[in-house]
């Protein structure tokens, strides 16, 4: 998208601060299903938060509330403050980017890109250079006289992106924007996406189910599950500190292991498992002894033949080593419990990791993670 | 396999022939010559030449006509409005609508035209726009035409994508900006495809006028049977011709407008 003179997007930025969102249990039930099961989430004025989840989770639901396209059964919803629940969507300081993008088919990409702006009443002398400015922002504007129908995949997405952002919306709902295109184009129109937030400065609610998607593109993201969101952080502290067995199985692989607490000595816990008495640390939350418990571990938090074993350090058999490239995959079995390593390509010595050889495995207190359930 | 396929082609044109023999007939003979008989002694225009002369026609014409227009414009309004009706707000007993919908189109024209007759019978005791004449032709005609252009009009609705009655609202159009510039641009190609069914249908209606008009509204049609009974004469296959010709270049165009895409 296009380069934005300097002066331009500070003024942009400096007086169209995007809009804080404040939502406290909201439910949305269709008959006896909840598809909103009390969602509390409070998003930051320009921020770029995404909502990432299962396909059928309440994403899409959560979405047309704050639209004002659906309505609520219980909750409250403000936005910058201001009880929104009321008021219809077309009085509300939001637009949205649709997952079909629901251009319209009987309307020129510019008649489309105007369309807000007319129905605001502004004069066309007011319209034109917002709607000019605008498609050059997407880089739309050799497309300006074009059907829909005329359009591919990618140039409709950008009519339906400024189509919404040429309303200068406080908040920019986004549902599964870039889901229907191709892999390629979904990498570019990220980085675009994200630059475009930060440019302008709005508040932007992204959808996605694409995990990796969600941890490039966005300052925090809820990862909702059933109508409910389970945990809200950025995507680096979701990763390294995911809160239960659903948040760390969803974004990327992870090992669980399920154990007993024996011992606490101040930070440290030990915890009886089937690989062995393993070492962590505590995080919040207290764990009498005795109660039941699952850490995590990230593959690649896992070490094999440590220089110097540590605790944590366990005698094992490796299964499997798949080569994938820049990485390579190994499965363990340590103790009848099966656990995924990987390892950098380069860093695997020819030779000394074959399946069938017995190495040592180590988990690092640091990276076990302790999880709810 | 090649026997029968020869087979069936020739069955088809046997069919078609069938079909369209005593039109081409009618059509043939609005070009020939010769007063009366069967015989061909060259073509002519006298016949189509002496329809524009001919005061009886122009006034059965003109009763056809501001019929036709009336009554399509009053089914296109209220045919719509029915169809909006019906796929937006009805959401309990659509199917029972639904189906009433369709009876009219079923029904023989003779009962419905006894049944309006019987209908404008009663009204005339109260109101006395019902008198027999242009207002009764043109009420019963709009009986008819609505269904027609309900049921086009509803299956553009319903192939209509939901959610860009959704995108207007929420680039903050209101719902009658909403109607005004995304439904109704979008159902146009529907509604007048609909309004070409209910003008041809109305312009070819005899059953219906002919029950429902009184003196002085004597439309095409029925001009047509009334001169037939003293015999047909060559004028009446050039106005048969022409009427044709109507029907058939506002139904193809209703269906090129039907086939235009939605989306
Ligand atoms: N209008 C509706 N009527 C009944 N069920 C619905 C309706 N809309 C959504 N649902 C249900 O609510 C759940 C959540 O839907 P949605 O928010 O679209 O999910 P997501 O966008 O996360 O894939 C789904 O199980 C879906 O079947
Ligand atoms: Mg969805």
């Amino acid at each position: 998208m296009q380069q934005v003179p300097e002066a331009t997007a500070s003024r942009k930025s400096s007086d169209h601060l995007g809009a804080g969102i404040e939502g406290v249990g909201l439910v949305r039930a269709f008959g006896a299903f909840r598809a909103l099961d009390g969602v509390s989430v409070s998003i930051r004025p320009g921020e770029f938060f995404s909502i990432l989840g299962p396909s059928g989770c309440g994403k899409t639901t959560l979405l047309r509330v704050i639209a004002g396209l659906d309505s609520a059964d219980a909750g409250s919803l403000s936005i910058d403050g201001e009880e929104m629940l009321a008021i219809p969507a077309n009085k509300r300081p939001v637009n949205t980017v649709f997952q079909s993008y629901a251009l319209f088919p009987h309307l020129t990409v510019r008649d489309n890109v105007s369309f807000g702006l007319r129905m605001k009443g502004l004069s066309p002398g007011e319209v034109a250079p917002r709607v000019e400015r605008a498609m050059e922002l997407v880089e739309i504007g050799p497309m300006a006289g074009r059907k829909p129908a005329q359009l591919s995949g990618g140039q409709k997405q950008r009519v339906a992106l400024a189509r919404a952002i040429v309303n200068e919306p406080r908040v920019l709902l986004l549902d599964e924007p870039l889901a229907a295109l191709d892999l390629r184009l979904r990498r570019q129109l990220q980085t675009e996406l994200r630059s475009l937030q930060r440019r302008l400065g709005m508040t932007f609610v992204h959808v996605t189910h694409d995990q990796e998607e969600a941890l490039a593109m966005s300052d925090r993201i809820a990862v909702m599950n059933a109508g409910r969101i389970v945990q809200v952080a950025s995507g680096r502290e979701l990763y390294e500190r995911p809160k239960n067995r659903f948040v760390a199985q969803f974004l990327g692989a992870c090992n669980l292991i399920p154990g007993t607490v024996t011992a606490r000595a101040g930070n440290v816990l030990t915890v009886a498992t089937n690989v062995g008495p393993l070492e962590v640390r505590a995080g919040h939350g207290t764990l009498p002894a005795s109660s039941q418990v699952t850490l995590a571990i990230r593959p690649e938090r896992v070490r094999l033949n440590p220089e110097v074993p540590g605790r944590n350090s366990f005698s094992a058999e490796l299964r499997d080593a798949m080569f994938t490239g820049a990485e390579t995959q190994f499965t363990l079995s340590v103790a009848e419990m099966a656990l995924r390593a990987v390892l950098a390509s380069e860093s695997v010595g020819a030779g000394s990791l074959r399946p069938g050889s017995a190495v040592v495995v180590d988990l690092p207190a640091s990276a076990l993670i302790v999880l709810e359930d | 396999m090649r026997r029968s396929s020869w087979f069936n082609s020739a069955v088809a044109w046997a069919v078609y022939a069938l079909l369209y023999a005593p039109i081409a007939i009618v059509v043939v003979f609005s070009f020939n010559a010769a007063r009366a008989g069967m015989e061909w002694q060259g073509a002519t225009l006298d016949w189509y030449r002496r329809l524009f002369v001919n005061e009886q026609v122009q006034s059965a014409l003109k009763v056809s006509l501001i019929v036709a227009v009336t009554s399509t414009a009053m089914a296109a309004v209220l045919g719509t409005t029915l169809a909006l009706a019906l796929e937006k707000h009805m959401r309990r007993g659509r199917e029972w609508v639904n189906g009433l919908l369709a009876v009219p189109v079923f029904v023989p024209d003779i009962v419905l035209a006894v049944a309006l007759l019987l209908f404008f019978g009663l009204m005339r005791d109260w109101f006395k726009v019902f008198e027999l004449g242009l207002t009764t032709i043109i009420a019963g005609h709009v009986t008819f035409q609505i269904p027609f252009v309900a049921m086009v009009v509803r299956a553009r609705l319903a192939g209509m994508d939901p959610a860009l009655d959704e995108a207007a609202r929420d680039l903050g159009a209101t719902s009658w900006q909403v109607f005004r510039h995304v439904t109704l641009p979008l159902l146009m190609p529907g509604i007048v495809a609909g309004a070409m069914l209910a003008f041809t249908l109305s312009l070819d209606d005899f059953v219906v006028s002919f029950f429902s008009g009184g003196p002085g509204s004597t439309t095409l049609p029925v001009y047509i049977y009334s001169s037939v009974k003293r015999g047909v004469t060559p004028e009446i296959h050039a106005l048969s011709t022409l009427l044709m010709a109507v029907s058939v270049i506002a139904t193809v165009v209703a269906m090129m407008l039907q086939r235009r895409d939605v989306r």
